[in-house]
């Protein structure tokens, strides 16, 4: 009983409430996509499933593209490939940055100096242009654009990873276990990788967040998720293609709307679901890049 | 006692910040390098695409430079961009610098305004918001932020075109100036400024409609987050010793919250404002592509859409040294904030 | 420990004869003839409300702050005495519960709006704070410092109040040379120099030291003592000094109160409350206080009670040695031993009451 108050405390405060929120948003996400064959009424792939830039109505929710593309359809086939790039593309960057950063803050000397400095330098330089150079060299698809995102977030996670290994090698108990014989490796899996691990749930929701901002942004550069794929991104790209050269502008507001606020609701959902964890699991983690 | 302020002391500083931006400048190539001529494994098989003969292929091999030993190579593009020569481009068969020098000055005067419209709205809000924490206000101020981040900033961006050029016909929907005229005489590449040099009131007008869309919606996008950044700075220096000194002396609010709190969350602030300088870059490349505005970021993307990697790495080039640019800025504007670092 | 109890025998003894002593005396207001009262509380109690509990950090309080005198407040730490520091200039943070009267020079501090309370402040009413090395902003030099205190206060030119913060600096014996120095090229004694010259660059009439001294070596922390007691001396200020170092109280105070549990359990003259405790604390205290020759360390076992549940009586009672059943049922009234020397202990209070039914 006593559990349930102050369970009901914290989910009150402003960061429960956060926490909440933003976790409903993703649930509901996640069933969209594994749920999508069930709910979607036609083929997000198919042409001509709809008459061109039919208006929403009861058969086609959310209207038809120009191609007649039924876009409930692609919307709720979107949430498809936004989770499986954000999952592999942070499954990847966490692979890759988190070890790297580990040895580095552990072993210090000229590795550690060597890996800040390129992991600095990469850091620096703008994401999207890294990614879209990276999408642009690799080529199109789901597994290619998740490569290019991952790019961006490895320096974050090796950043974090290694601040934390750095201050917690210097705590009396590392240096105990040192002391008693632990090996190096033994030393970082027993008891440095169970605190650092304790940062990363925040960074990997935030960093969710910005993967599909600049998985869009690819998309609508026109790499990244290629047609016919159903990804918002690529439909903004499209609507916004014949758009400028129609110049039929306010006919197909929905053909860009719609999937802009899906974008939308799901980045304030990571959003609030990243600052909601952050401010209970490590208030002294605030503001890192965004 | 530690010296004085002699500005030997800052000239010493910034010539330290510049050697110790070297080696960032040297891995910041080296990236580029590696991604454009050694990840695509055979680049002038990917620029001329699948169908093209193999004796083609070798001819452009050969005329590239890239039949040489990557060493070679490497050392080639380090001495080459060293020197100022950014390559040639494929497709157009010119000097990459003469085809990205106005898209520069495109981009820079963008880039300027939005940088503008960022700071004056991130101060208010950020600002604001710190001075009233945990009110109406400041929840507004948070819900400012997160809605600025989580809108895609090419959507925002078309949203903008369609309702305030389209709808309302305000603004002009796209491009940098009008057909009608005659842009201004080059002598910054800047419109805004040229215009003023040439003492056209109408071309600056018609410089300052076609910035504004595409400036407010860069500006917008990045207020959000430096918005934020001033909020948690400042809360952190309010809550200071120096600024509970300062109230117990009576000093007026205003200034305690301005010259003690706001002046010493700058220092944080403006670092990270570095990191946001690449941040607007990113977004400068998806503005230029939706606004059709002719800078660098849309000529990149362009570039790439056509496989001309030379002229990419000379762009990508130009927009590392940039960065690598910024962060001496800031490292310089700091030490004029921060006595501490400059002595 | 016997020593000990012997020593409190001996103050009972003592204060039950000061008592005897003091019954016509008592009777009259304790009124101090030709000082100025600077700054009287009556009352006056600090409460601070959490979400789920109440901290009772200060509570009824009584206190007399006259011109030209240095009135010490000691106790352990976390016994509230900042608080009430921070009280007597309503420093305190916004929500924070403040009941009783706090008089500065005939006006309720308590009622002062804010802008009132802000001109009160640094004008007549200056606090220094224990740690000098992050109480000066590092962006601004010191002349920023004193422009910006005196551009607060009055319309003055940014020259003139150089010029003042010059001054200032010499009378503390910083070089006025430096004032265009950033507070990060000073030692630790020259800030706190720097800011006893900020807080007596408008000739306050009452100077709040809150631990002043107590991250300064030895030799810098006699050196600032002496420059209190002198500026005290040269303007006549009224000195609050909050410390948990007896020999910096030893040093310079003219009235000694020493608090426990939010409580003001003693107060009196310096040579009233150190020759002649009367509350078993401040005997305790005394005690524990390392002499040259000491051979024994002497201490108060047990801990001070938690402010946010403070027990219903005698806030000591669980440490006492003299401590009987009504020590835990209610708090001890006060106990006048002398015009100025006043105490909250029942067996003081029994041992009055006795004086007075033997005569």
């Amino acid at each position: 009983m006593r559990v349930w108050t102050r369970l009901k405390d914290e989910l009150l405060t402003v960061s429960g409430a956060r926490i909440l929120i933003g976790g409903a948003i993703v649930l509901f996400y996640a069933f969209l996509a594994v749920f999508a064959p069930a709910l979607a009424p036609f083929d997000p792939e198919e042409l001509g499933v709809g008459p061109p830039l039919q208006l929403p109505d009861s058969t086609y929710r959310f209207g038809t593209t120009y191609l007649g593309y039924d876009l409930f359809s692609r919307t709720v086939y979107g949430t498809r490939i936004a989770l499986t790039v954000v999952f592999l593309a942070s499954t990847m960057a966490l692979l890759a940055g988190v070890p790297l950063g580990l040895f580095s803050g552990y072993l210090g000397g000229w590795f550690d100096r060597v890996a800040v400095l390129i992991m600095d330098s990469v850091y620096s330089f703008p994401d999207l242009i890294l990614a879209v150079v990276v999408a642009a060299v690799l080529g199109g698809g789901v597994v290619n654009a998740a490569i290019a995102v991952s790019v961006i977030y490895v320096p974050q996670y090796f950043r974090v990873t290694r601040n934390h290994t750095l201050s917690v090698r210097e705590e009396t108990f590392v240096e105990a276990a040192r002391a008693l014989g632990a090996s190096k490796l033994d030393t970082i899996r027993r008891y440095i990788f169970p605190n650092v691990s304790q940062s990363i749930p925040v960074i990997l929701t935030l960093n969710s967040a910005d993967a599909i901002l600049t998985l869009a942004g690819l998309s609508f550069l026109g790499f990244g998720i290629t047609p016919p794929k159903p990804f918002w991104g690529l439909d903004i790209s499209q609507a916004w293609r014949y758009l400028t050269l129609t110049k039929e502008y306010p006919q197909v507001w929905w053909w860009t709307a719609i999937p802009g606020f899906a974008i939308v609701v799901l980045i304030i959902g990571f959003t609030l679901l990243g600052e909601g964890l952050n401010d209970i699991l490590n208030p002294q983690l605030r503001d890192s890049k965004r | 006692m530690a010296g004085r302020g002699k500005p030997s002391s800052l000239l010493n500083y910034i010539v330290l910040r510049l050697l110790l931006t070297l080696p960032m400048l040297f891995i910041l190539l080296t990236l580029v390098f590696v991604l454009l001529r050694v990840a695509p494994g055979d680049p002038a098989a990917a620029m001329l695409g699948a169908h093209a003969s193999v004796e083609v292929i070798d001819e452009l091999r050969e005329r590239m430079g890239l039949n040489r030993p990557l060493v070679v190579q490497y050392f080639d593009f380090i001495g080459d961009t060293l020197r100022g020569d950014l390559g040639k481009s494929f497709r157009f068969e010119v000097p990459v610098w003469d085809l990205v020098k106005h898209r520069l000055t495109a981009t820079l005067e963008l880039v300027f305004f939005a940088f503008l419209i960022a700071v004056v709205i991130g101060l208010a809000v950020g600002i604001f918001s710190a001075n009233r924490r945990g009110t109406v206000w400041d929840l507004g101020g948070n819900v400012y932020g997160i809605l600025t981040y989580a809108f895609p900033i090419f959507w925002l961006g078309i949203m903008c075109q369609l309702f305030f050029a389209v709808k309302l016909g305000w603004l002009p929907t796209s491009g940098r100036f009008t057909g009608f005229l005659s842009p201004p005489a080059m002598h910054t590449g800047l419109y805004v400024v040229d215009s003023l040099i040439e003492g056209r009131f109408d071309k600056l007008v018609t410089s300052l409609r076609y910035l504004a869309l595409p400036a407010s919606v860069l500006g917008v996008y990045i207020s959000g987050i430096f918005a934020r950044m001033v909020r948690t700075n400042m809360l952190q220096t309010l809550k200071s010793d120096y600024v509970q000194a300062a109230r117990a002396r009576g000093v007026k609010e205003r200034w305690v919250s301005l010259r003690h709190g706001l002046k010493n969350a700058l220092v944080p602030v403006v670092t990270v404002l570095g990191l946001q300088f690449a941040l607007l870059l990113g977004g400068a490349v998806l503005t230029e592509t939706t606004f059709s505005w002719p800078g660098l970021g849309s000529f990149l993307v362009g570039r790439l859409l056509e496989r001309d990697y030379p002229a990419v790495q000379g762009i990508v080039t130009v927009f590392a040294l940039g960065v690598v640019i910024m962060s001496i800025v800031i490292d310089i504007v700091n030490a004029l904030i921060d006595p501490r670092i400059r002595y | 420990m016997n020593v000990e109890a012997v020593k409190i025998e001996a103050v009972k003894a003592e204060a039950v004869k000061a008592g005897a002593r003091n019954v016509e005396a008592a009777t009259v207001e304790p009124s101090e003839f030709g000082k100025e009262t600077v700054l009287s509380a009556r009352n006056l109690s600090t409460y601070y409300r959490t979400k789920r509990r109440v901290v009772k950090a200060c509570e009824a309080v009584n206190l007399d702050l006259y011109r030209g005198e240095v009135y010490s407040l000691v106790g352990e730490s976390a016994c509230g005495k900042s608080t009430l520091g921070a009280t007597l200039m309503n420093l305190v943070p916004d929500g924070t519960e403040v009941t009783g009267e706090i008089v500065f020079r005939g006006r309720n501090v308590l009622t002062l709006s804010k802008e009132e309370l802000r001109r009160l402040r640094g004008t007549e009413i200056a606090l220094i704070f224990q740690d000098p090395m992050t109480r000066l902003d590092p962006l601004m030099t010191i002349e920023k410092h004193f422009v910006e205190a005196l551009q607060s206060h009055e319309p003055i030119s940014r020259r003139e109040a150089a010029l003042r913060g010059a001054r200032a600096l010499d009378a503390v014996g910083v070089p006025p040379s430096r004032l265009r120095d950033y507070p990060h090229q000073f030692s630790g004694g020259m800030r706190q120099r720097i800011m006893i010259a900020l807080a007596l660059v408008f000739e306050p009439v009452l100077l709040v030291s809150d631990e002043a001294t107590t991250s300064l070596d030895v030799v810098v922390q006699a050196q600032i003592l002496h420059l209190m007691r002198s500026l005290k001396d040269r303007y006549g200020l009224a000195i609050l000094n909050i410390t948990h170092d007896l020999g910096v109280v030893a040093e310079i105070s003219d009235k000694v109160g020493v608090m426990y549990g939010g409580h003001v359990v003693e107060q009196g003259t310096a040579l009233e409350v150190f020759h002649r405790p009367a509350h078993p604390y401040t005997g305790g205290l005394l005690n524990s206080v390392v002499h040259m020759g000491t051979t024994q360390l002497s201490w108060i076992d047990g801990m001070p009670p938690d402010l946010g549940s403070p027990p219903p009586g005698c806030p000591y009672a669980d440490r006492c040695d003299l401590e009987s059943a009504e020590c835990h049922r209610s708090f001890p009234p006060e106990s006048r031993l002398s015009a100025t020397h006043r105490v909250h202990c029942h067996r003081v209070a029994a041992g009055l009451a006795q004086g007075r039914d033997a005569q």
